[in-house]
């Protein structure tokens, strides 16, 4: 552990010049009842967490330790059982329309609605943001030639393939130009080769834009090649390890932060 | 002549869309309240059941103006179908679907144009051509309420077995049929052209 640089546990100390918060849990739980009615499922546990602007945060953990529902909190798809979301002040659940324009998900699945264009896909966020055709046109069209889908701005989602419809869905994300963005296992549906070649592009396009960022993945390499910080998640989501990265980690540096998030997924 | 089976015609289409707007209600109503759904769905399964004959004398013995009787024969014969197409339709909108739309935050009636309309369209069509198809049988017989025109009314003047009068006119509704289906087909192929086509059919 260097002394310049210490390993924060579940975000109790900051640095001290730190940028405002974007995102905070504060004593969040989330249950669920079971579908036999017998009891509820405890799928968040007492999280405390803050996310400060700029921070991209690489969310980690075994399968079913709660990752998505954090996130569908962040999103104000779910509300927590107990305790506190607030995204940049405001209740995602609650003040629905507050946050219009915010956040914007890249998700597991592309989710291309299939009666849309390429194009029309990509301007999805902007268009519910109300921004007039031509604009969100422009950004849209934009977006997909960055993304390596010029020419394709016409096809319908069925004539593109996996890599591409997903291409697609980063582009309707980055084009809404939402300071929050949260990306569910993004490349995690896509073949080995296309992830790789999209996890360099996609990890760029996160720095570059100085946005804050939420990444969940199942990869230690993929946590601490884009993020900033790392959090490690137990079941049910408690936070058991939690780090802050420099821009660019030492070997030593990062081969003990990869240590000690085995340790913790292995627990 | 042509007069007559237009006349039927307008009056199959006009109880049509009228069984379409109330069944959508119903459908959205059933969709947003599972209560609902509850109470509405063994209603409209019981009216279902009522055979074409017996609306026509309940209309005959509720109203007096022939087009209101025809027009409240068509709503209640088309609309349990109606209603139980398009519920189907609306609770089979992907929900990945429709948690990318919410996660954009639109607002009520951004959600209906971008999101439910599309995924519900292909069912909207599907439930018209099944219903057209049930409506062309009943508005004959919903013609015998006292009507003085339309199909079924001439018909009627055919009783006396006249097989060429009795078949000229029901070639005709036939046609009129085949044209309106023929349209939504076309309506169809147009706006769901966005699905492709796999080259080789099952
Ligand atoms: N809507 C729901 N109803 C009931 N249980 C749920 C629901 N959503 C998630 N869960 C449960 O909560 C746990 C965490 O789910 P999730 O957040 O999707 O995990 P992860 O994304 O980390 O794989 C899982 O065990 C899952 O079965
Ligand atoms: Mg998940």
């Amino acid at each position: 552990m260097t002394a310049d640089r210490p390993l924060v546990m579940d975000g109790a100390a900051h640095d001290a010049a730190s940028l405002p918060v974007e995102i905070r849990f504060d004593k969040v739980s989330k249950h669920f009842r079971r579908p036999d009615g017998e009891g509820t499922f405890v799928a968040v546990e007492d999280v405390n967490l803050d996310i400060h602007q700029g921070e991209l945060v690489a969310l980690l953990g075994k399968a079913g330790c709660g990752k998505s529902t954090l996130f569908n909190m962040i999103a104000g798809l779910q509300a927590p059982s107990s305790g506190a979301v607030h995204v940049q002040q405001h209740d995602p659940f609650k003040e629905f329309a507050a946050l219009r324009g915010r956040i914007a998900i890249v998700f597991q699945n592309d989710r291309l609605l299939p009666w849309r264009s390429a194009l029309d896909n990509a301007a999805f966020g902007l268009e519910m943001m109300d921004v007039p055709l031509a604009r969100r046109h422009e950004a849209a069209r934009h977006w997909l030639a960055r993304l390596g889908l010029q020419g394709h701005e016409n096809d319908y989602p069925h004539a593109l393939s996996g890599g591409m419809r997903q291409r697609v869905a980063i582009a309707r994300a980055f084009a809404t130009d939402a300071p929050i963005m949260l990306c569910d296992e993004p490349l995690s549906a896509l073949d080995e080769i296309t992830a790789a070649r999209l996890r360099l592009e996609f990890a760029e396009l996160l720095r570059e834009a100085g946005r804050t960022a939420a990444f969940i993945t199942h990869s230690i390499g993929e946590a601490l090649d884009i993020g900033t910080r790392v959090v490690v998640l137990q079941r049910p989501a408690r936070i058991a390890y939690d780090v802050r990265l420099g821009a660019t980690p030492a070997e030593a540096e990062r081969t003990e932060v990869r240590r000690r998030i085995m340790d913790v997924l292995t627990m | 002549m042509f007069g007559q089976v237009l006349t039927t015609v307008a009056r199959t289409l006009g109880g049509l869309a009228g069984a379409f707007v109330v069944g959508a209600i119903l459908a959205a109503l059933m969709g947003r309240s599972a209560l609902v759904a509850r109470l509405l769905s063994p209603m409209l399964t019981f009216l279902q059941g009522i055979p074409a004959l017996s609306w026509v004398v309940f209309a005959v013995i509720w109203f007096r103006g022939v087009e209101t009787r025809i027009f409240f024969i068509m709503l209640f014969t088309t609309l349990p179908a109606f209603a139980f197409q398009l519920l189907d339709s609306y609770r089979s909108i992907s929900k990945d679907l429709a948690e990318m739309v919410v996660s954009f935050r639109p607002r009520r009636w951004q959600m209906l144009r971008v999101l439910v309309w599309p995924a519900v369209l292909p069912g909207v069509l599907t439930s018209w051509k099944a219903n057209l198809g049930n409506a062309s049988r009943v508005v004959v017989v919903a013609e015998l309420v006292g009507a003085t025109g339309g199909v079924g009314y001439e018909l009627l003047q055919q009783q006396l077995f006249d097989m060429a009068g009795a078949m000229a006119w029901t070639l005709q509704l036939v046609l009129f049929v085949l044209v309106v289906q023929w349209v939504i087909s076309a309506i169809e192929t147009f706006s769901l052209r966005y699905r492709g086509m796999s080259e080789r059919s099952l």
